[in-house]
């Protein structure tokens, strides 16, 4: 399955998409949904932020698809109106200060570390303790980072994107993402120090 | 490289940002300085820690979004005049400007043309059903016109479907209906239609079945499509031959996604998590080599949930 035939399919749904084909734009939004909601929830905490983000940036694409004229993929069109969406809502909360150690889930509020992947009964106590203190930690330092710092980390860390598809998603050079990613690893490395 | 520079290089080598020259540079520090393998050692580990806090989507979200999305899409397109619709202004064509005089010229002939093109088709297509009516659709009854480009020449290409519609309703144990299922499966045109039918197929048994998701999985040109074909073979997932297919396309698909997928279906028996050997051994292998942060995220995972494959790893 070459990577050329993927590319031309796409194309082909976006041009479909274009002329109003509904079905194409739903192929087109379902290649691309997990991912988004994914990187929405894990940067927001909320399920209903992480709704409403995937809510607006498909509803944004569906309005701007007409004029997109292929001078850049897709996926970086996309992911540079999720990333301005996130890193939106990213700062507002900077501003209300609204962080807490709970997270929004459909079954009302819930622990952030009960996210954090079961532990097995037969693993030793002490290393449970250990590993939910690093968790703890990594979310701490997750939230000290810049909004642009925890988005960039967020799409190279977790999304896997390079650096030059990150740079175009934020609209900045590739050096300007990867000076980025060095103060927030940096920041990760300093933090999980004492650990590892 | 002083030992300073190859540790501020350290998560850009692991995340494979680097360039050829510094790379090498790197890996040749690495390769004589036991102190700076012991901090690729700790940066290896908080990577991993990091990437093991990481919460995947719950799949209930991921279908209320799609679905919330649907209305509103519907609604947006109910709200939406149809002219708005087509993403070329047909109106500039027609407003005249002094320096237009040669768009104005290739209109001319273009919309002659097509009235000659359009006299001609149904002279050829007289089954066509055209009314005297005013509406489009009605003009066209039946027919459908999938896509019109003027081309360099002067001739216009209008590709039309026409559809002979007939209704077939049944459950997939009638025959007739199974086999007009396992034909859409492979409609070579529309993958939204390849996708429903996969969805049907899914709640169905048997080999042809079975083959038909497997042909998908392997063959089909739009990831959305494999990736539904492979969710359905789920309950395929005990038999060897779609085992060995599904490691196959761990193998070779590009999409990481499907590739995700791939790995939960190979880690499961009817919903349960159950890791063969040779499927830890595979997952063993893609949490050492894969490229894909998330993929060797998922590999681990599964591989520590099963405490005896873990054991071994």
């Amino acid at each position: 399955m070459g990577a050329a035939n993927a590319r031309t399919d796409e194309r082909s749904l976006i041009r479909a998409a274009q002329r109003g084909d509904s079905e194409a734009f739903e192929q087109l939004v379902r290649s691309y949904d997990t991912n988004v909601l994914r990187m929405a929830y894990n940067l927001l905490h909320s399920e209903e932020d992480a709704r409403d983000i995937y809510q607006e940036a498909f509803l944004r694409v569906f309005k701007k698809l007409p004029e997109f004229r292929f001078d850049s993929a897709f996926s970086t069109w996309l992911y540079r109106i999720v990333a301005n969406l996130c890193l939106d809502q990213i700062r507002k909360r900077k501003v209300r200060k609204e962080e807490n150690p709970s997270v929004e889930t459909s079954s009302g509020e819930v622990d952030r570390l009960q996210f954090v992947p079961e532990s097995r009964a037969d693993v030793d106590p002490q290393r449970q303790l250990l590993s939910n203190e690093v968790n703890t930690r990594i979310h701490e330092v997750l939230n000290s980072l810049s909004p642009r710092e925890r988005l960039v980390f967020e799409m190279r860390h977790y999304q896997g994107m390079r650096l030059r598809a990150i740079g175009e998603a934020l609209g900045v050079t590739e050096e300007a993402a990867k000076n980025c990613l060095f103060r927030a690893t940096q920041k990760m490395r300093a933090a999980l120090g004492d650990f590892i | 490289m002083s030992c300073h520079d190859a540790q501020t290089k350290l998560s850009f080598y692991l995340y494979g940002e680097l360039d050829f020259a510094e790379e090498e540079a790197v890996e040749q520090h690495l390769a004589e300085c036991a102190f700076c393998q012991q901090a690729l050692a700790r940066e290896k580990t908080w990577h991993t820690a990091a990437s093991a806090g990481y919460r995947d989507v719950p799949l209930d979200l991921l279908a209320e979004c799609r679905e919330d999305l649907r209305h509103t899409l519907r609604a947006e397109a109910a709200a939406e005049s149809p002219r708005r619709r087509f993403s070329f202004d047909w109106g500039s064509l027609f407003r005249i400007t002094p320096n237009r005089w040669s768009y104005q010229l290739a209109l001319g002939s273009f919309l002659v043309f097509l009235g000659f093109a359009g006299g001609r088709l149904v002279n050829r297509m007289p089954d066509l059903n055209f009314g005297s009516g005013p509406n489009t659709a009605s003009l066209l009854g039946g027919a459908h016109i999938r896509d019109i480009q003027p081309s360099g020449d002067g001739q216009v290409r209008i590709l039309v479907d026409h559809v002979d519609q007939r209704e077939v309703v049944g459950t997939l144990r009638d025959e007739n209906v199974k086999r007009w299922v396992l034909a859409a499966v492979q409609d070579p045109n529309d993958p939204g239609i390849r996708v429903d039918s996969v969805e049907i197929l899914a709640n169905d048994g048997g080999n042809d079945v079975r083959d038909a998701l497997l042909d998908r999985v392997e063959h089909d040109p739009n990831a959305a499509v494999r990736l539904k074909a492979l969710e359905a073979l789920q309950h395929f997932s005990d038999d060897p031959v779609t085992r060995n297919a599904i490691v196959s396309v761990l193998q070779r698909d590009s999409e990481p996604a499907l590739r995700a997928a791939a790995v939960d279906v190979l880690a499961s028996a009817n919903g349960k998590l159950v890791l063969t050997p040779e499927a830890a051994a595979t997952l063993r292998q893609l949490a050492r080599s894969e490229r894909d942060d998330y993929l060797r995220l998922r590999c681990l995972q599964i591989l520590q949930a099963d405490h005896d494959a873990f054991g071994i790893y």
